[in-house]
């Protein structure tokens, strides 16, 4: 593997890795410098551990107890699963687009635009969430209670309009602050955990096992519920397959940069749960408390200033995950907008000469995650329904079906006898594996559906108004736009391009 | 007359070979530039400034931090544009050397030398005192020592390597300092006397300058990094503005905040002046104390590891001039680290602070950094004037080496033992320097290089 990557360095890389993607029918447009780091960088971002763990960690709680800590490993082993799978498919086909490009290759364009637009519902809902989170993070820092769902609306406003500014900047800006946010997530994890550890321990190890869960009187149908939690912290290694024509030697360092990224959060997550929930001395103040329960629990256990300075990091973190699924939306919308699949594609895809960005699609993605917070609020139902879990969960739906149809779709490819191999592959375990994921992607699927019940119906909804745009509008556009380049008209127009440049 | 120029120019080819050989990597950016000059300083929000209280009062010393602001200023416009004429390691050297040849580019390098050793021990003592103080009490000196060649190892992994984990400390450092400022701001005041009527005489403000000086001093060790930057001509005016702009700000907050939150004048006993104002405000949380102490030890890290960047690099470059013995100047074949000029400058760090008396170190520290600013700004205005530049372009290392001498002349009343001791080291300098450096310097080192082609335009135009 070190040999591979050393030599990633070197030109020839560069136009081997061109010429690949000329195989798979694109054209090398994008700079490509991402190193095996900046890949793993993006998707441990988007991931963000801090930012997923410390906004559901009251959900948890609440209906599984301290015990509930314990899905995420559960979930994380799993989710290695999935990810081992889908990195064997980026590796095949390392493009932009991640799951809507991999499912029009295996299967058709139809299925793929559905694929694609589920992802991209997951996506905005994930985005959403995010801001979401990081919205009552800073309302309690700024000591406003988390019932003022108003002022938190106001608040995760101002969130997304400075994310969108910054996205506008340019790629460069938003990736130096995810190289960043690696460091700081890491760094973050062990200072707070062993803050909280050193400071804070309250309970013993007892209090955390299985043993105590059966004497708490939570039952077993709760727990379910709780995988909400660490279902929606451990997705986002699409982030590595979004960037794949950016990265050098893509059909290596993206795998290698998805499963490294959902590897390092189960075990930083695993340590960070611990820290908190070992200072989680009172449950049912926490859940009373006006505070996200982590906020409580930190303030409880590190006293007034050191909790703030905790806080604040925390609220660093959140904010660059934000940004990063942020400019992963766009990139989505993008992706999307490039081949014609949404609405007012061709306005959205012009890419304004100033910074180089695609200013509709930003606009795009800060409008629909501004009005899913919206909408979430008004749905939500004080109590049973709590607005960030609608958020996520739908998150979670979205993101969790895209991946089981594109997992689907590949081994119903396999089953026609189409094997391909990229330079990660799983070998004889590949069928297994893949069947695995699936059945547990569809798994999650129908505990997240069934516990939240409204996120469920919304999704519905758009689909069910995607359907009919795809019929009124999109059908007879797909059956019409159906050229595809063939390898020799690709290299005539790279070399057009390189004369206009010269 | 016919001069023969053939042993002085050294084709193009062979100057590429030579720094290819003898050169160092190129590998630092912006941030990690302005990591390693705010992590240079910033030890000195933790420590000393607070004796300054022992000649002024809280007025008297903003007035003073204000002044020096705006000379450091002054001088790192100055230094940005010398570096950036001449990026080598060899910092004052090379532009002494450049403007008023041999010698005195020499004592210039030498000086600085020795202004980063002594700094480098000031810390370490500090250090030392503050493990035994508040970590551990046993064998504090043994785990300072464990702790400061951790260092050299870090450093032997690469300029690249240890300035990103200088860049992280630093940043750990600052967190802190927003700790403490959280920390005394949510006490309310409790109405208690905050000071004493103390009248500021100009014999008290020349008496605190070393304490407020120790905020800056050291913040141009970034200019002896120029040799190890990317983009030197984008990189370092950014990040060394952006580091000078940063110490001016946290100096002020802590002055301001430290002043006003206690009775100012139970400061001036103390070596640990932030620590002791939150074991008076916050008695109670006794998270924030470990927290902060434990932490506060990161600034003595940031400062060292910065510092030691700064002297290896002052050492290589005179020993590859070949003023310095020449084991001085090997590197590492893989991360290009000056190893020599790495180790056995820390080992004289180390015998320094068994032996010297920290007040006094502080107080050479100050001169030396002072001669070594001198000698850059006399270089800068030389090659300006020399090049037909007018005095707008100079004004700047004008009103720098103005602000030079007033704090010569300063010393020299107010400081006088420390001013002599200086002097002595600086004449053990030239000592060796007529002794062994003066014969069988290199030409093909970059500095000397550099000179001899400017020596060589000035013979020409004489033609």
């Amino acid at each position: 593997v070190k040999a591979v990557l050393l030599k990633g360095k070197n030109p020839t890389q560069a136009l081997r890795d061109k010429e690949a993607l000329r195989k798979l029918g694109y054209i090398q447009e994008l700079d490509r410098n991402m190193g095996i780091f900046s890949n793993f960088a993006i998707s441990f971002s988007v991931i963000s551990i801090l930012t997923g763990l410390n906004s559901l960690y009251g959900y948890g709680l609440q209906h599984g107890g301290i015990t509930s800590i314990w899905t995420f490993p559960i979930v994380g082993i799993f989710q290695v699963i999935v990810v081992l799978s889908l990195a064997e498919i980026a590796s095949i086909y390392p493009v932009a687009g991640g799951v809507y490009k991999w499912t029009t290759i295996f299967t058709n364009k139809t299925i793929g635009w559905f694929c694609g637009w589920i992802s991209l519902i997951g996506w905005i809902a994930c985005t959403a969430g995010i801001d979401y989170g990081l919205g009552q993070f800073l309302a309690a820092f700024l000591n406003i209670g988390k019932e003022d769902s108003m002022s938190i609306l106001l608040l995760v406003g101002g969130i997304v309009f400075i994310h969108s500014i910054l996205s506008s900047y340019g790629v460069k800006l938003v990736r130096r602050f995810c190289d960043s946010s690696a460091v700081i997530h890491f760094v973050g994890v062990i200072i707070i955990t062993a803050l909280l550890l050193t400071f804070g321990s309250q309970n013993s190890f007892s209090e955390i096992s299985f043993e105590s869960f059966a004497n708490s009187g939570y039952t077993w149908g709760a727990l379910f519920q709780t995988f909400l939690m660490s279902a929606w912290t451990l997705t986002g290694f699409d982030a590595s397959a979004n960037v794949s024509e950016e990265s050098v030697n893509p059909s290596l360092t993206v795998p290698l940069g998805m499963v490294s990224s959902v590897v390092m959060s189960v075990i930083f997550g695993s340590i960070l749960l611990l820290g908190i929930s070992m200072a989680t001395a009172d449950v049912t103040g926490t859940l009373n408390s006006s505070q996200p329960a982590v906020i409580y629990v930190i303030s409880q256990a590190l006293g007034p200033v050191v909790s703030k300075y905790v806080v604040i990091i925390m609220i660093i973190a959140m904010f660059i995950c934000g940004l990063a699924a942020q400019t992963l939306l766009i990139r989505i919308i993008y992706a999307l907008a490039r081949d014609n699949a949404l609405p007012k594609s061709n306005i959205l895809k012009i890419v304004s000469s100033t910074h180089e960005m695609p200013n509709f699609s930003i606009l795009f993605a800060a409008a629909t995650t501004f009005i899913l917070c919206i909408v979430a609020t008004l749905l939500s139902v004080e109590g049973t329904f709590p607005i960030l879990p609608i958020i996520t969960a739908l998150s979670i739906l979205g993101i969790y079906s895209s991946h089981a149809i594109t997992l689907a779709s590949s081994l119903l490819s396999m089953a026609r006898g189409h094997v391909k191999k990229g330079a990660f592959n799983l070998g004889w375990f590949s069928l297994p594996v893949k069947g695995i994921a699936l059945v547990w992607t569809l798994f999650i699927c129908s505990v997240v559906f069934y516990f939240n019940l409204i996120s469920g119906f919304v999704l519905l909804v758009i689909m069910i108004a995607v359907s009919l745009y795809y019929f009124v509008a999109m059908k007879e556009q797909m059956i019409n736009d159906n050229i595809t380049l063939s390898e020799e008209d690709l290299i005539r127009i790279e070399q057009m391009r390189s004369k206009k440049e010269e | 007359m016919e001069r023969d120029f053939s042993n002085i120019l050294i084709s193009n080819k062979t100057t590429q070979g030579y720094s290819k050989e003898n050169g160092l990597k190129k590998t630092l950016t912006s941030a990690q530039l302005w990591g390693i000059s705010v992590g240079a300083v910033i030890s000195g929000q933790f420590i000393g400034w607070n004796n300054s209280l022992n000649y002024v009062n809280p007025f008297g010393l903003i007035a003073l931090t204000g002044l020096i602001s705006v000379f450091f200023v002054l001088l790192v416009s100055v230094m940005t544009k010398l570096s950036a004429m001449l990026p080598y390691a060899g910092g004052p050297y090379a532009y002494t050397r450049k403007a008023f040849g041999k010698p005195w580019g020499f004592l210039a390098g030498y000086v600085t030398m020795v202004e980063y050793i002594c700094i480098t021990a000031v810390i370490f003592l500090y250090m030392e005192h503050y493990i035994e103080n508040t970590i551990v009490a046993l064998w504090p000196g043994a785990v300072s020592i464990i702790v400061f060649f951790g260092l050299v190892g870090l450093q032997m992994l690469g300029a690249s390597k240890a300035s990103f984990i200088e860049l992280l400390i630093t940043c750990l450092c600052i967190s802190i300092f927003l700790l403490f400022f959280m920390g005394i701001n949510s006490v309310d005041w409790d109405g208690g006397d905050r000071g004493i009527d103390f009248v500021n005489s100009i014999e008290g403000y020349f008496m605190s300058i070393p304490y407020v000086l120790w905020f800056f001093v050291g913040i141009d060790v970034v200019i002896l990094t120029a040799e190890e930057i990317k983009k030197p001509e984008q990189s370092l005016p950014i990040s060394f503005f952006a580091a000078i702009l940063t110490i001016i700000i946290l100096s002020f907050g802590v002055i301001v905040f430290s002043v006003n939150s206690v009775y100012w004048p139970s400061l001036r006993g103390t070596d640990y002046p932030l620590i002791f104002i939150l074991e008076k405000l916050q008695r109670g949380d006794a998270v924030l104390l470990a927290v902060f102490s434990f932490f506060s030890i990161s600034s003595f890290v940031a400062s060292i590891n910065g510092l030691m960047t700064g002297y290896s690099r002052q050492v290589f470059s005179l020993a590859r001039a070949g003023y310095f013995p020449d084991f001085l100047n090997k590197i590492l074949d893989k991360t290009k680290t000056p190893y020599m000029a790495l180790i056995a400058p820390s080992i004289v760090v180390i015998v320094i602070a068994q032996l010297a008396n920290v007040t006094v170190l502080i107080q050479i520290v100050c001169i030396c950094a002072i001669i070594s600013y001198s000698f850059s700004m006399m270089a800068f205005i030389r090659i300006k004037t020399r090049g037909g530049e007018g005095f707008k372009s100079i004004i700047g290392a004008c009103l720098s080496l103005l602000g030079c001498a007033a704090l010569m002349v300063g010393f020299a009343r107010f400081q006088t033992i420390s001013t002599l001791i200086t002097l002595g080291v600086i004449a053990f300098g030239v000592l060796y320097y007529f002794a062994f450096a003066k014969v069988g310097t290199n030409r093909e080192a970059p500095e000397e290089m550099e000179a001899n082609v400017g020596e060589i335009n000035i013979i020409m135009e004489n033609l």
